[in-house]
């Protein structure tokens, strides 16, 4: 009872310390709940979006000669996924048993065969009754010969009905099949069919066309009559794995199990599956991911830990003559610490239990840390103002504490002890930026810590160097007439002008803040630099072959204003001129003057000649020497080096070994043309379907001037598509765990920015009864009130001030330091941009001071609302 | 004591030259039926009950009184800190009651200058003696010329003027609080215990310097003190009891027979407006009044009896 009356005694000191253990325990659940949540529903997208070689898990019997399955491997379905190694048994959905053969040709029983036949695979699926509708026909029920059903669309390509008597011939021999009937299928989006789509495959001789490749289904017995004919049937046990139970967390577990599933596949079959490149294309996207936000919610939860301090050392300060009268009857030390815990444990772990309540109340992941953090801030918040209370009754100051200039001057202990903590910082980075990140599981806690202690060693080193500057500008001050600037400046600069506390929890949060922006931005602007790289006009036409006035044409289309083709040739060779080397290299052939591509004025004002000027790659450079000849379709063309680049604009990001060709200077004889596979097309507005269109006409001309006949849109082995650079930038966001990233910077700005004014708040609070009371001797003195609020801030301009540009100094440089530990090229494409800073960010620090000092002026004027003068200065009571 | 005595002549004068006349010397305080309530939760407590008081120009008063007694109200009521709830309360023609914020404003720079008891507040830690003496002329947007010296040399500081309060002793920063209070030259000065914290030689320096100020610049000082024995350092001490003025010291020089001048004390009962007078206490105490006491009018006094002295006898 006696506690809880202390405890409503100190109301508004233990509300601020519970509302701020609450904010704790809810920013370590509830925001790293959303935030999980929203990478695992980003990576669900993106496992959703794959195609089914790459997110399914298909283990195959090794093939051996003369072995065909009998078909009967199906109760292996479940042992395989019983064996295979955590968590994959939980996270497989769907399973199928496939008895299949390989692609083999179709031939009609009784004809010649044709020289390019379509082709056919083989297969019984385990429930594929139920997936089924029966269209036309019936469903296969073979005896001596096999009996096979085809899906619809896949009979209308290639040209089969019903009653059809086939022929399937393989490598190993052929057998008959009987076309019993056709089906739809009753859910065309249901993942047994992702495996059994149609395809349209260039012939092997390649005037020829192009042939369709189908899937014919027969029954159980039906593939064991046909498999053994064929000599080719193989069990196939298919997984696929149900993105709706995948996290992030799962994500590195899992492509350790896959590759142990590959490395030890069960008895006797191999797995086909590039699921593990998959997964570690993610895990390494979610680690850069996960490694952001650590640094993001470490700054944030560091902030709120600096409050927690702080209103902890605020709430001890007040109560000092209460502690120094227990001690002074009698009270042992742990006496006070025992008082104080009594009443904290009364505030804090409810307020925490709400805290995580409310948390656990948004929808998502909990973290594996998140028991740990949330006890973390119960300890911290319930032992804060018992530590402290403690340490200040070690030594009670009964008469009173000083606040002098000898008990402002730092201690040598503390000197030591700050000076090690910014070399430790400085160290810290210097090793994150050489070490890169830890290569093992979760975040780097190097990462997280680096960060902070960047931002305490800046707030030390400003508490250190500021009094100086104040200092000096008092004397400037001191001349002149005001007395505002003058008591104001003399106050900051003498006296203690930084409390180490406040300034440190600003700094961290404004740092915390500013990294977020910084990194925000540059991702934006690499992402920005990555589209024009990749398409570098407004839109990019890729197709096979374009004939040689596909520009002109696509000119033509309403809307775009220019256009240019370009030959892109990936794998050329490249013969020195002076060396016995050839290089392999991408080649890019394209009117230099195009606008958009930025090439060096060598190129574009090049004239024409037999050795044109060429842009290499620095490790083409290198390999090269001064020039060469590059084989491009058949011809040679010889070019010397007459600028080296690490990116050309239209190449696909990251290719490192290229040259660049000025198609405009090149002598390209008419009977041996360039054909061109690019197109870059400007103009606004246009039609991006007619684009495509004309395209293709100009894709079909050219494929018909080399084949000699007509050619359908649907033989094109490769139709254009029309990319524009809107469309590639938008792209570039839609990656699955960059909604978590956006997510976390955009709450970690707005907390970052109001934890800063918390901590603007809290400070002003600290100070309010010592500046009251000389605000009081102020007063009689003849201090006006505007005076007054001036003196205000002069004192809180100064910590505002220092801790913005501490904190700027911090947060911008940060991304630059630790850039290479971060691994931002992941989020951009794999364009590397100078760190950058939205003007908006950087015009919103200014604005947040103002508000800072708004806020300040606002919490002063509660807190010294009442100033009753006499009392104050005659009895010396601060409250 | 003839320094005392003409101490307060040259402080006569110097109040007379200032006000522009002897005849503009009466009233520079007046306090008339001055009551203060104060209502903590409740709980009525009536700090001033009608206290009457005329000060004027010049003096250096002592007001006497116990803790508790009211003397601090009445102080904040006059620095203008406070206002009281009814009563009359004017300082050098500024009425107290329902000031405006600028005219509180004026008065402070102006009109008034504080001295409290706590060393330690009466100055600014980071400011230099000097410095401190300069603010209140920053403050109110003046800054005369080697004043601040001047007014430290006056309190006998000069010496310490490039000093910060935490170098200096307690009565060094006392005087020092004393050439602040008089920055602006205001017309009255107030103390509130001024020497509360500090021990007796100290105590008598820093009265020293008060009473310099006052002979020097013909200052209006207002000591506020439970110290009996200041009263014996002014020319006139007012007690306070229950928040009424219940009698009054004066001490007056006369030329003795033998032309020397000597020092006359004599002590007086207040009389309100309303005819109440209060009895010294240990006038009460010795004839064990109580309740009732009889009256009889003389011809040239008052007389005072016990109410029930027959019962005693």
């Amino acid at each position: 009872m006696r506690t809880l009356r202390r405890v409503r005694a100190f109301a508004g000191q233990f509300a601020l310390l519970g509302a701020l253990a609450l904010l704790a325990a809810f920013l370590v659940s509830g925001p790293v709940r959303y935030a999980d949540e929203r990478t695992d529903t980003g990576l669900r997208g993106d496992i959703a979006a794959l195609g089914s070689s790459a997110r399914d898990l298909t283990f195959v019997t090794r093939k051996r000669i003369g072995v065909t399955s009998g078909v009967t491997a199906q109760d292996r379905l479940g042992e395989i996924r019983a064996d295979l190694a955590e968590p994959l048994p939980r996270l497989v959905g769907d399973a199928w048993y496939i008895a299949g053969s390989e692609k083999s040709d179709i031939g009609y029983a009784g004809k010649a065969p044709a020289t390019c036949p379509d082709q056919a695979d083989l297969r019984y699926e385990s429930g594929i009754d139920e997936a089924v509708q029966v269209t036309e026909g019936r469903a296969p029920q073979s005896r001596s010969t096999a009996e096979v059903m085809v899906r619809t669309d896949q009979a209308a390509a290639a040209g089969l009905a019903v009653g059809d008597r086939l022929t399937l011939t393989g490598r190993y021999g052929a057998t008959e099949l009987t076309l019993v009937g056709l089906f739809t299928a009753r859910d065309a989006a249901a993942p047994i069919w992702a495996d059994q789509q149609s395809a349209q495959v260039a012939c092997p001789d390649p005037l020829e066309g192009l042939r369709y490749q189908i899937t014919l289904l027969t029954d159980q017995s039906g593939a064991a009559v046909a498999g053994a004919r064929l000599g080719d049937l193989d069990d196939h046990f298919r997984y696929r794995l149900d993105e709706r139970r995948l996290t992030a967390a799962d994500v590195n577990v899992l492509t350790t199990a896959v590759a142990r599933a590959r490395r030890t596949p069960p008895d006797g079959t191999v797995l086909q599956s590039s699921l593990d490149l998959t997964l570690a294309e993610f895990d390494q996207q979610v680690r850069g991911v996960e490694a952001l936000l650590a640094v993001v919610r470490a700054g944030i939860l560091a902030t709120v830990a600096g409050l927690i301090l702080l209103a902890a050392g605020l709430a001890a300060d007040r109560r000092r003559a209460e502690f120094t009268l227990l001690r002074a009857r009698g009270a042992a030390v742990r006496t006070v610490f025992a008082r104080t815990l009594r009443e904290s444990l009364l505030v804090v772990p409810p307020a925490v239990a709400a805290g995580w309540l409310a948390g656990t109340r948004v929808p998502g992941r909990p973290d594996t840390l998140e028991p740990l953090l949330v006890a973390g801030a119960a300890v911290l918040a319930t032992l804060a103002v018992p530590v402290f209370a403690a340490y200040g009754a070690r030594r009670p100051a009964f008469s009173g504490h000083r606040a002098d200039a000898a008990a402002i001057r730092p201690s040598a202990r503390r000197l030591t002890a700050e000076g090690f903590l910014v070399l430790l910082a400085a160290g810290g980075l210097y090793l994150l930026r050489r070490r890169g990140l830890d290569t093992g599981a979760g975040v780097d806690p190097y990462l997280i810590i680096a960060p902070i202690l960047a931002a305490l060693a800046v707030s030390i080193l400003a508490l250190r160097i500021v009094p100086f500057v104040l200092r000096g500008a008092g004397r400037l001050a001191a001349r002149a007439r005001g007395a505002v600037a003058f008591l104001g400046l003399a106050g900051a600069g003498r006296g203690a002008p930084l409390r180490s506390g406040p300034l440190a929890v600003l700094v961290v949060a404004i740092a915390t803040g500013l990294f977020t922006g910084t990194v925000t931005s540059t991702v934006d602007h690499a992402r920005d630099r990555a589209a024009e790289l990749t398409v570098p006009a407004d839109a990019l036409v890729t197709g096979h072959y374009f004939t040689g006035d596909a520009a002109e044409r696509v000119a033509g289309v309403p809307g775009v204003t220019g256009a240019a083709t370009m030959t892109l040739e990936p794998g050329s060779s490249i013969r020195a001129d002076d060396r016995v080397t050839i290089v392999q290299a991408l080649a890019m052939v394209v009117d230099a003057t195009t606008p958009g591509l930025d090439l060096p004025v060598a190129l574009s004002g090049a004239d024409r000649g037999d050795v044109v000027p060429a842009v290499v790659s620095p490790e083409v450079a290198a390999e090269l020497g001064g020039g060469g000849s590059v084989s491009l379709q058949g011809r040679s063309y010889a070019f010397r080096v007459a600028a080296v680049r690490d990116q050309v604009a239209g190449l696909p990001a990251g290719t490192r070994r290229f040259v660049v060709l000025p198609r405009q200077a090149m002598v390209i004889p008419d009977y041996q043309p360039l054909v061109p596979n690019r197109i870059l097309v400007r103009g606004a507005g246009f039609d991006e379907a007619r684009v495509r269109t004309v395209a293709d006409e100009s894709q079909r001309d050219q494929l018909a001037s080399v084949s000699g006949h007509p050619v359908e849109q649907w033989q094109l082995t490769l139709p254009a598509t029309v990319t524009t650079r809107a469309a590639y930038r938008a792209s570039l966001e839609e990656r699955g765990v960059y909604g978590a990233l956006s997510f976390t910077f955009t709450a970690g700005l707005a907390a970052a920015a109001a934890l800063a004014l918390g901590a603007v708040a809290l400070s002003v609070l600290a100070g309010a009864p010592a500046r009251g009371r000389i605000l009081s001797l102020l007063r009689t003195l003849g201090l006006s009130g505007g005076q007054g609020r001036g003196l205000l801030i002069f004192e809180i301009v100064p910590m505002i001030g220092v801790a913005v540009l501490a904190g700027a100094l911090v947060g911008i440089g940060l991304p630059e330091l630790i850039g290479p530990a971060l691994g931002l090229d992941g989020f951009t494409a794999g364009v590397t941009a100078g760190t950058t800073l939205d003007p908006r960010f950087a015009g919103g620090v200014p604005a947040l001071a103002v508000l800072a000092v708004a806020a300040a002026l606002v919490v002063e004027n509660v807190a010294n609302r009442r100033l009753r003068l006499g009392t104050v200065l005659r009895v010396g009571e601060e409250q | 004591m003839t320094d005392l005595a003409d101490l307060e002549r040259r402080a006569a004068e110097r109040a007379a030259a200032r006000a522009g006349g002897e005849d503009r010397l009466r009233g520079h305080i007046v306090c008339d039926s001055l009551v203060r309530i104060f209502r903590t939760e409740g709980v009525e407590v009536m700090a001033l009950q009608g206290l009457d008081l005329v000060v004027d120009r010049g003096e250096l008063l002592a007001v006497v009184g116990a803790s508790g007694s009211g003397k601090s109200t009445m102080l904040n009521i006059l620095s203008g800190l406070d206002e009281p709830t009814a009563g009359i309360a004017k300082v050098a023609g500024y009425d107290l009651l329902g000031m405006t914020a600028r005219r509180r404003l004026e008065y402070r720079r102006r009109i008034v200058g504080f001295v409290w008891q706590q060393t330690a507040r009466n100055l600014l830690p980071y400011l230099t003696s000097r410095e401190n003496v300069e603010l209140p002329m920053r403050l109110a947007g003046k800054r005369a010329k080697n004043r601040a010296d001047e007014l430290l040399e006056m309190v006998g500081v000069g010496h310490r003027a490039g000093a910060r309060p935490a170098e200096m002793s307690g009565g060094e920063q006392q005087r020092c609080a004393v050439a602040v209070a008089l920055a602006n030259n205001p017309e009255v000065l107030f103390a509130d215990e001024p020497t509360g914290e500090l021990d007796e030689a100290t105590a008598d320096e820093v009265f020293g310097a008060l009473r310099t100020v006052n002979a020097e610049l013909g200052v209006t000082v207002v000591v506020v003190t439970h110290d009996k024995a200041v009263a014996g350092q002014v020319r006139r001490a007012v007690a306070i009891r229950d928040g009424k003025t219940a009698s009054e010291v004066r001490r007056s020089a006369r030329v003795a027979a033998d032309g020397s001048e000597e020092l006359h004390t004599e002590e007086y009962a207040v009389l309100d407006r309303a005819g109440r007078l209060q009895l010294p206490s240990a006038f009460v105490e010795a004839l064990s009044l109580r309740d009732r006491v009889r009256l009889n009018l003389e011809t040239d006094h008052v007389e005072v009896r016990p109410g029930s002295s027959e019962e005693k006898r």
